[in-house]
């Protein structure tokens, strides 16, 4: 699974939950990483976060769900915008949800398994 | 002696009788003896109170008659009649026998004798009184009214009017005489500008006769210059020829003054609108930026704290969290107390713990605390001092300064690059210089650049962390010790922030201002 985060603190807490969870990780710090890291190795799930170096999160959204080898992973995206246009715009762009930070651990996993349920952690114990 | 009524009058003795009913005092009068009336009617009798017989004996009485004011114009007319032959038709005044005023309407025709040459008047006096107490009436209430009132030829413009109002004088300072013997009088003391439009409308108006309903400036005798509204109306003939136009012209300078002061204020208006839109905006974009910035540290907190509490990590992992945690809860903290500090500052309200400080300690303690995040961005970072000057200032809010600038040197400058913290002393004022070779700031946005709130388009773009305020608070703070702050910038080679604050001395010499 990927995830895309510019945050290092962020981006460390969700990778430490995804793995705890017993997914394996791929970890970008921008949307241009997340793209090339997508391409090289297609995700299960992708976690975006909205407000990063460009392509922002949407705009890689955008891109995959342009992308036929990738357009059927799904995309969670996470936003720290008040309001929820930017959010909108992403689940118009075809992202399957969004979480507004701060969240909890369990509403990530929720939306995890919205989007997966049938997913088996890739490397589960 | 008196000769027969055929010889004095020149009539068939059978007109007598018709002549003496009619209720016009009729007379005969010999163009060589002027004042001496041949015959006359007894009507004269009823319209000035004479008797027949003083007109008989009494040569001068019709002179003697006419009312003073009068006297000269109508002895002048006579004596026309009297040079040309032809006849005159003449109004004015006459004395009655009792000292009442009568008007009348004098007409006279030159009878031929024989040999055809002009020898006496046949004339008639009519009591005009009342058609002349009527016209008085309207005359007076005319030229009460506060306004101009005006009669015009209507066939062309460059004649003077035929009537103005004396009120023309109070309203414009000219004298309706000045005026009326002045062709072009009117069109020549229309303000410029309006000139060409007013002489389009008055020839349309001679043209189709319809009203004409204008407002022009018009120059006053005192160089003024007086709105007129003006209402114009072509007067028709019988026959439905234009006969002469008439109207009204009211000063309305007041009213146009409070219309151009409406306007302005509702531009005014308008524009202040325009600003609080645009203030609304900012807000929401603040509101946006806070946003961001508060939650960003609190998924963090929340986060790690929640990894924590499950007590599943190792205590290496335990102690890394619980630094996570207070490295976001300052990063929250900071951010609380710049909005604080911007706060104050718009409320003109910094706090300042004046004490004597040495700026390069406090440089060069602020440029170690940088140096872990220097290092774990890839980035070089110095510290020289050349001089070791003593300010006046806050200790705290001195350093946030510097931090400020240092805090930004790093976040817009890529690894590999270097930021160069130098101590000095310039023109008799300590200078902290924090310069960096990061991707500079753009002639464009260079002006606004120390606004709350302000940030680059990259930085935006780049979802570079912050919310615009480090900078508008580093000036407001070096500002509130009497110092200020500039900057030099390169694109794409770097920036560098100058602080530039009183020395101790000059500073107890000259007061710190703004420090509260």
């Amino acid at each position: 699974m990927l995830l895309a985060e510019d945050d290092p603190d962020i981006r460390l807490l969700v990778g430490t939950l995804l793995r705890r969870w017993g997914y394996e990780v791929m970890a970008a710090d921008s949307g241009r990483d997340a793209l090339e890291l997508a391409a090289s190795r297609p995700p299960t799930l992708v976690i975006l976060d909205i407000g990063m170096p460009p392509p922002d999160g949407i705009e890689v959204t955008r891109t995959l769900k342009a992308d036929p080898a990738l357009r059927h992973v799904p995309v969670i995206l996470l936003t720290a915008h008040a309001g929820e246009s930017r959010a909108e715009e992403g689940l118009a762009a075809g992202a399957s949800g969004y979480l507004t930070k701060p969240f909890q651990s369990q509403a990530l996993r929720k939306a995890i398994w919205s989007v997966v349920p049938a997913a088996v952690p890739e490397n589960a114990a | 002696m008196r000769l027969p009524f055929r010889r004095r009058t020149g009539l068939q003795p059978g007109y007598r009788e018709l002549l003496e009913r009619l209720p016009v005092a009729v007379y005969v009068s010999s163009l060589d003896r002027t004042s001496h009336a041949v015959y006359v009617s007894p009507a004269i009798v009823d319209l000035l109170g004479y008797p027949l017989e003083q007109w008989r004996e009494t040569p001068d009485l019709f002179e003697r008659a006419v009312h003073p004011d009068d006297r000269e114009r109508v002895l002048a007319a006579v004596a026309e009649s009297k040079r040309s032959g032809s006849g005159y038709q003449e109004e004015y005044r006459m004395l009655r026998a009792d000292g009442s005023v009568v008007w009348v309407d004098d007409t006279a025709a030159t009878v031929a004798d024989a040999n055809g040459r002009p020898s006496y008047w046949q004339g008639f006096l009519v009591d005009v009184s009342d058609r002349k107490e009527a016209e008085r009436r309207y005359r007076v209430l005319v030229e009460q009214l506060p306004l101009i009132t005006y009669i015009d030829s209507p066939h062309t413009a460059a004649e003077p009017p035929l009537y103005l109002s004396p009120q023309i004088e109070t309203i414009l300072g000219w004298r309706p005489d000045e005026w009326l013997r002045t062709p072009g009088f009117f069109l020549d003391h229309v303000h410029p500008d309006d000139r060409d439009r007013v002489a389009q409308a008055h020839e349309r108006a001679r043209q189709t006769g319809e009203p004409l309903h204008h407002e022009y400036r018009f120059q006053a005798r005192d160089g003024r210059t007086v709105w007129l509204e003006d209402m114009l109306t072509i007067v028709h003939d019988d026959s439905g020829e234009p006969w002469y136009s008439q109207g009204f012209a009211v000063d309305v300078t007041a009213r146009k003054e409070a219309e151009a002061d409406r306007e302005r204020l509702l531009q005014r208006l308008q524009r202040q609108n325009e600003r609080l839109r645009e203030l609304d905006r900012l807000k929401d974009e603040f509101i946006a930026l806070v946003s961001h910035e508060l939650r960003t540290p609190l998924t963090s907190i929340r986060g790690y704290l929640e990894l924590l509490g499950d007590g599943d990590a190792p205590p290496d992992e335990q102690s890394s969290f619980l630094q996570v945690i207070e490295r976001n809860a300052e990063r929250l903290q900071r951010l609380v107390e710049d909005l604080l500090l911007a706060a104050q500052a718009d409320a003109d309200s910094l706090h300042l713990a004046i004490e004597d400080i040495d700026l390069a300690k406090l440089a060069v303690d602020c440029a170690e605390a940088s140096a872990p995040t220097a290092s774990a961005r890839g980035i070089s970072l110095a510290c020289t001092v050349v001089a070791t000057p003593t300010v006046r200032g806050d200790e705290g809010r001195l350093g946030q300064v510097v931090d400020n600038l240092l805090s930004n040197a790093l976040k817009f400058t890529p690894p590999g690059g270097g930021v160069h913290v130098r101590v000095s002393e310039s023109a008799g004022a300590a200078v902290v210089e924090v310069a960096d070779s990061g991707m500079g700031i753009p002639e464009g946005e260079q002006a606004e650049l120390f606004g709350r709130f302000f940030r680059t388009k990259r930085a935006q773009r780049e979802a570079v962390a912050g919310v615009g305020l480090g900078l508008s608070i580093a000036k407001a703070l070096v500002e509130a010790h009497g110092g200020r702050i500039d900057f030099t910038s390169a694109e794409g080679e770097g920036t560098t922030f100058r602080v530039h604050l009183p020395l101790a001395a000059s500073a107890a010499a000259e007061p710190l201002s703004g420090a509260a």
